[in-house]
């Protein structure tokens, strides 16, 4: 497919028919200013022309107030975590991190006739993963010399506490999949240049509820709490169908496939 | 100039700067506004324009400043992720289509501009460059850019086929 083809056919999303639009363009220039206001869509852009100084100078303050109360409130959250929660560098959360690392993986090497069958999914077969983390979503792929990569996204609907650890390997070649950017750690397994920038190959990630950014506007973020975005790639001679193990304090073993 | 006039001018071309308008901002409610406000603008300015020869890529040219203004205008609306995060499924191409949305949304207003203008909007890279402004090497010169910058995987010279 072409890129005008996939072009109109992603903006054609974006774009529903308007049908009575040129009507209402024409009756909306040829109408006298006061019948304008009327027909305008943005009704209150007018009336509160004279008041956006006055506007723009309030919402100002309310800004350096808001930045003040969530640098207040962040940082009295933070010392109230560091009394309740191991925080990433403490002797707890790396004591946390290397048992989940110490659990054997439990993922299936396939035959190169077998076939690989996506699963388990959700409830409502929107995500891939028993919970309680989902794996949502994978991007199209970027290539490189090395290989290919995209980015992952998965979520939670539980509150866990405390490292969740994600390892995957190529069902049919055994090779560990590789994660770059953030989130990635482990053992680094080579570098590869990823958009310009040289990056190191780590054979993990660990994710964990303080990185999460809350993302509450959009599906399947709520009312799920945390959601994360990771990139992970294979080399160009693998299969590129994975088998994910999550490991985390909270819940044993997950495993999924991404075929 | 009368209703009869504007029809007869700027109605053929309300369509056309809806979709660049949908495209730019990804949002048909705001489009239709910035279409509208556009529209308006264009009427008022028609006399300045001396070549009526250049009228499509003038009313786009306005279109496209009026979303730039739009989307600074709404900018609570950016905060959340550029469009809705489609369901995995076997529906790989709705992935994939909401995949290219994104990347366009995060191309610079005058990189997305020529990529819609040249790929949604069908319009010769000359049309192009007098829309927004720039010589037709200029134009090529940042198409290639956000080609690029879209999908950095793509042969440039590919894509543009």
């Amino acid at each position: 497919m072409s890129l005008r083809a996939q072009i109109h056919a992603a903006l054609g999303d974006v774009t529903p028919p308007a049908p009575d639009l040129q009507r209402r363009v024409v009756a909306y220039v040829i109408a006298d200013d006061r019948d304008r206001v009327v027909l305008s869509r943005r009704r209150g852009a007018r009336w509160t022309k004279p008041l956006r100084g006055t506007l723009g100078l309030v919402a100002a303050v309310l800004i350096v107030v808001l930045m003040a109360g969530i640098v207040i409130g962040g940082r009295l959250l933070a010392d109230w975590n560091g009394l309740h929660k191991p925080a990433p560098g403490s002797d707890t959360y790396h004591s946390q991190l290397a048992a989940l690392e110490s659990r054997p993986l439990n993922l299936p090497l396939l035959q190169p006739d077998a076939a690989c069958n996506r699963g388990p999914f959700n409830a409502d077969n929107s995500a891939l993963g028993a919970g309680p983390l989902y794996w949502y979503r994978g991007s199209a792929p970027t290539s490189t010399a090395w290989g290919r990569y995209y980015s992952a996204t998965v979520y939670t609907d539980e509150h866990i506490t405390g490292p969740i650890l994600v390892r995957a390997r190529d069902l049919y070649s055994n090779s560990t999949v590789m994660f770059v950017g953030q989130f990635a750690t482990g053992t680094v397994a080579g570098t590869d240049v990823l958009l310009g920038s040289r990056m190191s190959q780590h054979t993990e990630v660990v994710i964990n509820e303080r990185d999460a950014p809350r993302i509450v506007t959009n599906p399947p973020a709520s009312p799920h709490a945390f959601v994360w975005q990771f990139t992970y790639g294979f080399a160009g001679d693998w299969s590129g169908r994975a088998g994910w193990q999550i490991d985390a304090a909270g819940f044993s073993s997950e495993v999924f496939l991404s075929c | 100039m009368s209703e009869q006039s504007f029809t007869d001018l700027l109605a053929p071309l309300v369509l056309p700067a809806y979709r660049l308008a949908c495209a730019m901002l990804h949002d048909a409610p705001a489009a239709e506004d910035v279409v509208q406000e556009a529209s308006l603008i264009a009427w008022r300015k028609l006399p300045s324009l001396r070549d009526r020869t250049r009228l499509r890529a003038w009313f786009l040219g306005i279109v496209a400043n009026e979303c730039r203004n739009a989307r600074r205008r709404k900018w609570t609306g950016w905060l959340a992720l550029p469009g809705s995060l489609s369901t995995m499924s076997s529906e790989e191409d709705v992935v994939i289509r909401a995949d290219l949305r994104r990347a366009l949304i995060r191309l610079s207003h005058e990189d997305r501009l020529v990529v819609v203008l040249y790929f949604y909007l069908d319009m010769p890279l000359a049309d192009v460059a007098a829309v927004v402004g720039a010589s037709a090497d200029a134009a090529r010169a940042r198409l290639y850019r956000a080609i690029h910058r879209l999908r950095p995987d793509l042969d440039v010279q590919e894509a543009l086929e």
